[in-house]
């Protein structure tokens, strides 16, 4: 999929999630706001990695760094059996 | 015109003078052709006049005999023959009156009101109060069979366009003080009178209560029909279930009343409001009291049945027939392919033409008039559908499909509910047609959701299957033997304060 | 409690299958059998033992802290610093489940049933559903939940017994070439997906009703039996059909199903099966983005609760199209990776707070005739339960 498709179907979710909160938006208060604005940031830098299909860091990237070997080493007992 | 109340009250306060009573009911009702003033004189020497006003659309033709009857009480328990004004006044004031249904009436607006409502009031010179005799009589229709809910075995009495007439005979099958009735009155022009009954210890506490306080404030909205006020209480305007039911049968209002529900019936209209309504309630008919168990709980799961098919079938086998034809028998699979062979549309326009014609057809048919009707239908059905399937638009899979659905959505007793699945065809239709099988159960859990998050006069609308109540469910599929639930209180769980809602 | 957010015992427990057997039932006993080959069943057994001790601890913590959630009882233990990074772990815990979740079923569809169909379609109509759910609170998704559960079941149980005739016994039986290594990795593996994540309901335990009469550990334990009981017997059935191939396709019950032939009408009904992992995965996805919900509520003390089911519904579904590389990548994440996630962090977690509750209740046990902790009992006063 091109970059283009791709912007397109990330600015679909981005406008369906902001009609979906259609409600919220005047009530918000400063502190909601921030935290709003806080957990919106994974979702842009997400997308971002969606749009251009980049592999940057990721949470399974994350996993991985953490356990990585024990991993490596389950996965050669599977092997074996 | 801002006056204060004291004022207001002042002014219409009546006079003891019968020209000033008499003129500003002329002023009142200028226009109004049918409203007739018939002077008459009293006394000895006729010296004393009277007047009697009433609205000649609205009352019996006895009319001219109520002044004579008047006089005639007077006559009879008078044994002195001075009859004068004040002689009147003192005798209604201390023997109030007597052969007919009269009320004492000292305000222009009462007046108005009683004149309206087919009373006749007649003022006498020199006294500031009028009399009001009842006298209505309006042609309306005779008790009958309702007509949609038509019963092979069981009682045939449909209700009317008498609120009074209507109560009447609900209150003729519940012969019990428990049995409560309140009055309302809504609307400033149309004044409709609104009665609401229960049963008092059936009826849940909590669900009488919300339902009083939905119903407040109704009194500037003009009701004309029982619906209007479905759409003042209910629980999601926008959602296309219905929760409340209509009947026209008394014996079902009967038996909802004993179930703890509230019922409304308004004046000028048969249509009665059951509220609440659950979901599972809209597959059962007073008939399936009637018939006996086996069968009853049969043709109750013919009905669940019918629901699926009504609302799912079309979807399902756009589903199947684009997406997964595997699914389908292999044989019966073959038959649908040659019958599709040569129809240019994919299976949803098909369907979406099939459907749209069949609810045209629908909307028609009510409308047209009856020597006509069983024409077009023999003509829709054969021209419409045999036509369709030669032009080679539908195949013969579809219209069996449509047909099937139009028959099954019949099935179903409560015409709202039918509409709900007429309605909630076409976006599952869409969705299956997008994306087949995964589609159809989006769609399906989305409506789900839907009906298991609605609620009705505070009560999960679901009630029975979501919270699950095992113990509920001896009529909801099935109609186990009357035996089992007919002992009153009927419904005991509505009561049990420790099942709360969840 | 009779508030909008409690539900009942049963609906609890109802919840708890829901969770663990929801996708489960597709995938088992694949993952299992690829390395454990025929004694699958019996790794599954062992891992069925292991749940039943998560779960025990997880109700002995909630009985022992008066229905607290995970935070609070953190908060108490382990004081406030420790205790938001151990709902960070849980959040990030969540974070991955969700998202796999719903990989799950766009793998399913994108490459057996709808080829051509891109799979950010099945993301964002899965995850919609889902977010529309948890929205409308947790008594209406109890409240379906039991619904959708018996038809789930229902159909899983069709299948088993519509596959009797392809049943053949030899092949269950244990062979263990490779000694018991096998069945320690199955173990481990199903010990992390699905019996390792009951410790996720130390947040949704807060929410079951208190005045209600009967047992909730009762109600539980007999949940996670009929989990046990289904998954194992839906791996016998697998083994039994198909033997030591088990272990190479990927969905078990699915490829179960395709094999079945009654009568020359019922024949191919595969599909339906993708209706059991739509509705299994939805109800699993469903529960966790309630708890992920919940879990941020409690961390930020938010008044809205619904402020950040949308943010978090629209980044769960970019990871799901962004963080699994590819089908491998995929099944060396869930399979290995995840279970070491929630043994090591969640269930190490549970047990270490199951081990001091258990210790501190032993130390302070003159302070209250009840066996109660005084301070917990006046905290519960305070905070309102």
């Amino acid at each position: 999929m091109s970059p283009y498709e791709r912007a397109w179907i990330f600015f679909l979710l981005a406008g369906g999630m902001a009609a979906s909160d259609f409600r919220i938006y005047p009530k918000i208060n400063r502190k909601e706001l921030f935290i709003y604005g806080l957990a919106a940031l994974p979702f842009l830098y997400l997308g971002f990695l969606f749009m251009f299909d980049l592999s940057g860091l990721n949470l399974t990237d994350l996993l991985k760094l953490v356990f990585g070997k024990p991993a490596m080493w389950i996965g050669s007992l599977m092997k074996q059996s | 015109m801002k006056t204060t109340t004291g004022e207001i009250r002042e002014s219409n306060r009546m006079s003891k003078h019968l020209e000033d009573n008499r003129k500003k009911m002329e002023e009142t009702f200028a226009g109004c052709g049918d409203i007739e003033f018939h002077p008459s004189s009293f006394g000895d020497n006729f010296e004393y006049k009277a007047v009697s006003v009433f609205c000649s659309t609205l009352i019996k033709d006895k009319t001219p005999t109520f002044m004579h009857d008047t006089l005639n009480d007077l006559f009879r328990k008078n044994v002195e023959e001075d009859l004068s004004p004040e002689r009147v006044r003192q005798f209604f004031i201390k023997h109030g009156a007597s052969t007919s249904i009269s009320t004492m009436l000292t305000r222009y607006d009462q007046a108005v009101d009683c004149i309206l409502n087919g009373y006749v009031v007649i003022w006498f010179d020199h006294w500031d109060t009028a009399i009001g005799y009842e006298a209505f009589q309006v042609a309306k229709r005779e008790v009958g069979e309702p007509i949609g809910e038509p019963s092979v075995q069981g009682p045939r009495e449909g209700t009317t366009e008498r609120l009074a007439d209507n109560i009447g005979m609900i209150r003729e099958r519940l012969k019990t003080p428990r049995l409560k009735v309140e009055y309302l009155v809504a609307g400033s022009v149309s004044k409709t009178k609104i009665a609401y009954m229960y049963v008092d210890q059936a009826v849940k506490p909590a669900t009488l209560e919300q339902f009083r306080s939905r119903l407040n404030g109704i009194d500037p909205y003009e009701v004309l029909e029982t619906s209007y006020i479905e759409d003042w209480i209910e629980d999601s305007t926008y959602s296309p279930f219905p929760q409340y039911m209509y009947t026209e049968r008394t014996d079902f209002a009967a038996a909802s009343l004993l179930d703890g529900k509230i019922i409304v019936l308004v004046s000028n209209t048969p249509m009665i409001l059951v509220c609440p309504a659950l979901f599972v309630e809209f597959f059962a008919t007073s008939e399936d009291y009637y018939t006996r168990t086996i069968f009853a709980s049969l043709i109750r799961l013919l009905r669940v049945w019918a629901f699926i098919v009504a609302l799912l079938l079309p979807s399902i086998y756009i589903a199947l027939s684009t997406f997964h034809p595997e699914l389908i028998p292999t044989v019966l699979l073959l038959a649908i392919l040659d019958t599709r062979e040569g129809i240019p549309f994919p299976a949803f326009f098909e369907a979406l033409v099939m459907e749209i014609f069949f609810e045209l057809l629908r909307e028609a048919g009510i409308r047209l008039p009856r020597p006509v009707g069983s024409a077009v239908s023999i003509v829709g059905a054969l021209v419409i559908g045999q036509a369709a399937i030669q032009a080679k638009i539908a195949s013969p899979m579809m219209v069996i499909v449509v047909a099937l659905t139009g028959i099954a959505s019949f099935a179903i007793p409560h015409y709202n509910m039918g509409i709900a699945l007429r309605v909630l065809r076409f976006p599952l239709m869409m969705v299956s047609s997008l994306l087949g099988g995964f589609g159809l159960m989006i769609g399906f859990l989305l409506t789900l959701v839907h009906l298991t998050s609605l609620n009705t006069l505070g009560e999960p609308y679901m009630s029975s299957l979501a919270p699950l109540k095992l113990r509920n469910m001896r009529d909801v599929f099935i109609r186990a033997p009357l035996s089992y639930f007919l002992k009153s209180p009927r419904n005991r769980h509505l009561h049990d304060p420790r099942r709360s809602n969840s | 409690m009779n508030d909008k957010k409690s539900i009942l015992i049963y609906q609890m427990a109802v919840l708890l299958i829901c969770s663990t057997m929801g996708s489960a039932i597709v995938y088992i006993p694949n993952p299992i059998s690829y390395v454990a080959g025929n004694a699958a069943w019996i790794s599954l057994a062992f891992a069925y033992a292991f749940g039943m001790l998560v779960l025990a601890c997880v109700l002995f913590l909630h009985r022992a802290y008066d229905g607290r959630g995970l935070l609070e009882m953190s908060r108490l233990l382990f004081g406030k610093t420790a205790a938001v990074l151990i709902a960070v772990l849980f959040i990030l815990m969540l974070l991955f489940a969700i998202p796999a979740i719903v990989v799950g079923i766009n793998s399913f569809f994108t490459t057996i049933m709808m080829k051509e169909t891109p799979s950010f379609v099945f993301s964002f109509l899965t995850f919609f559903t889902v977010a529309f759910t948890v929205g409308k609170g947790l008594q209406v998704i109890a409240r379906m939940f039991v619904l959708l559960l018996v038809m789930l079941i229902a159909v899983t149980l069709v299948i088993l017994i519509l596959a009797i005739p392809l049943y053949k016994v030899k092949y269950a039986l244990p062979v263990m070439p490779n000694g018991v290594m096998p069945v320690l990795i199955g173990l481990f593996t199903s010990g992390g997906f699905p019996y390792g994540e009951i410790v996720f309901f130390t947040i949704l335990l807060p929410f079951s009703s208190r005045h209600e009469e009967g047992s909730l550990s009762k109600n539980m334990y007999l949940s996670l039996s009929v989990t046990g009981i289904m998954l194992v017997l839906s791996s016998l059935c697998t083994l039994m059909v198909f033997g030591p191939a088990t272990g190479i396709y990927k969905f078990s019950l699915y490829i179960l199903a395709s094999e079945i032939r009654v009568a020359d009408i019922i024949e191919r009904i595969e599909s339906i099966i993708g209706i059991v992992l739509i509705i299994g995965s939805y109800m699993k996805a469903t529960i966790y983005l309630f708890m992920l919900n919940q879990l941020f509520v409690q961390l930020l003390k938010l008044k809205n609760d619904r402020l950040l089911l949308t943010p978090l519904t629209g980044v769960c579904v970019l990871l799901s199209l962004t963080m699994f590389k590819g089908d491998s990548d995929f099944s060396q994440q869930v399979y290995v990776i995840w279970p070491l996630f929630v043994l090591t962090v969640g269930c190490l977690i549970v047990f270490t707070m199951t081990l001091l509750t258990f210790l501190r209740k032993g130390i302070k046990n003159d302070e209250d005739d009840n066996g109660r902790d005084p301070r917990i009992e006046s905290d519960v006063q305070a905070s309102g339960g």
